[in-house]
């Protein structure tokens, strides 16, 4: 079963990657199409950021995953790069979790 | 992703030289392409360790690994085996399908940057659309006018960024239960900050981020990834009005 899963949502997955490509060739998008193209782009990586931020969250760690992200989003609007972003939020997370967990005791 | 003066290129993207011959041009686009994915593969790794596990956990390693190739896409990749787990094989190819619905704005984006490229690169390079080598391509492109160029360095840094992600969601479904304790998953939206960092100076892109964010808190609990879709038009939209207002 994982398979057929797998299979399916890599072939779905292809063909929202090939599909546009190939289509969009023939015939380009015109300005308004293309400026919704980038915002969609910026909008969907949010949209994903805010998922995965609950997702984190969900596992009681509400209080370390504000602040990593709070943190990150300076860091992010500073152009940090991903790796730096990563070592600052997961020890700002790791800290707060440690703290919280020794001050509950 | 904002726009940067041509002056003043991005880390690990060169310029076309006009001065290079094109065999060298090619070459160096090709390792400027793997450096660029370099960093952020490695701000990928946790995330990747993250589906390592959760595949570990899920059963039959082999199908669910091979999804590091096939989805090639995190986000889906590791919400569809939580939901298959969960909610059965329908709600699981929706939800992983919703979730990279975006990938047509990606290739619809970069449609526009390769539209004298030829067919078998385009769908080549299909299997490769994925977030990171879609900003990359996208700041590449910006710099970058020489076709063959362009080629060589989306599919090095595609390929880059496919092999190590690959092996690292290896490393962690072969590790299983032993990288839970690390608590992973924060790194996956620390890894989606550093894309759209940079539109967070801008005044019309940090409204898209605001609206986006805004929409995706308050559709978070709709079934199977809808609420992500929600989120993308609130924010495409938005911006469209931005660039209006800002024009007139």
């Amino acid at each position: 079963m994982t398979w057929f899963v797998v299979l399916a949502v890599g072939l779905g997955s292809f063909v929202f990657r090939l599909g546009p490509l190939l289509v969009l060739h023939r015939r380009p998008l015109n300005d308004t199409g293309d400026r919704l193209v980038r915002h969609a782009g910026a909008a969907a990586i949010t949209a994903l950021i805010v998922l995965s931020t609950k997702h984190s969250a969900t596992g009681g760690q509400v209080i370390p995953t504000v602040l990593a992200i709070a943190v990150a989003i300076v860091l992010a609007a500073r152009q940090a790069s991903m790796v730096r972003l990563v070592l600052c939020g997961g020890s700002i997370y790791a800290c707060s979790a440690i703290a919280l967990t020794v001050l509950s005791r | 992703m904002t726009a940067t003066s041509t002056n003043n290129p991005s880390p690990g993207i060169e310029p076309d030289g006009p001065d290079l011959p094109a065999e060298t041009r090619s070459r160096s686009a090709a390792r400027a392409g793997a450096l660029a994915m370099l960093p952020l593969l490695a701000g990928y790794c946790p995330f990747a360790l993250v589906i390592g596990a959760t595949v570990a956990a899920h059963g039959d390693r082999l199908a669910g690994w091979a999804g590091s190739w096939l989805i090639y896409g995190g986000s889906a990749h590791l919400a569809t085996l939580r939901t298959l787990d969960d909610a059965g094989p329908v709600i699981a190819i929706l939800t992983g399908l919703l979730i990279n619905a975006r990938l047509v704005i990606y290739s619809a984006s970069l449609a526009r940057r390769w539209p004298a490229q030829p067919r078998w690169f385009r769908v080549a390079a299909a299997g490769l659309i994925i977030d990171p080598t879609w900003a990359l391509a996208e700041r590449h492109g910006e710099h970058c006018t020489d076709l063959a160029a362009q080629r060589r360095y989306f599919v090095a840094a595609g390929l880059t960024l496919g092999a190590g992600w690959s092996a690292t969601i290896a490393i962690g479904a072969l590790a299983g239960g032993h990288v839970a304790w690390l608590d992973l998953d924060i790194v996956v939206p620390l890894c989606l900050l550093a894309l759209v960092g940079a539109g967070l100076r801008n005044r019309g892109a940090r409204t898209v981020i605001v609206v986006a964010a805004a929409a995706a808190v308050l559709t978070a609990d709709w079934p199977a990834g809808s609420g992500l879709l929600i989120a993308v038009a609130a924010g495409a939209v938005t911006g469209l009005i931005c660039d209006r207002r800002d024009s007139s």
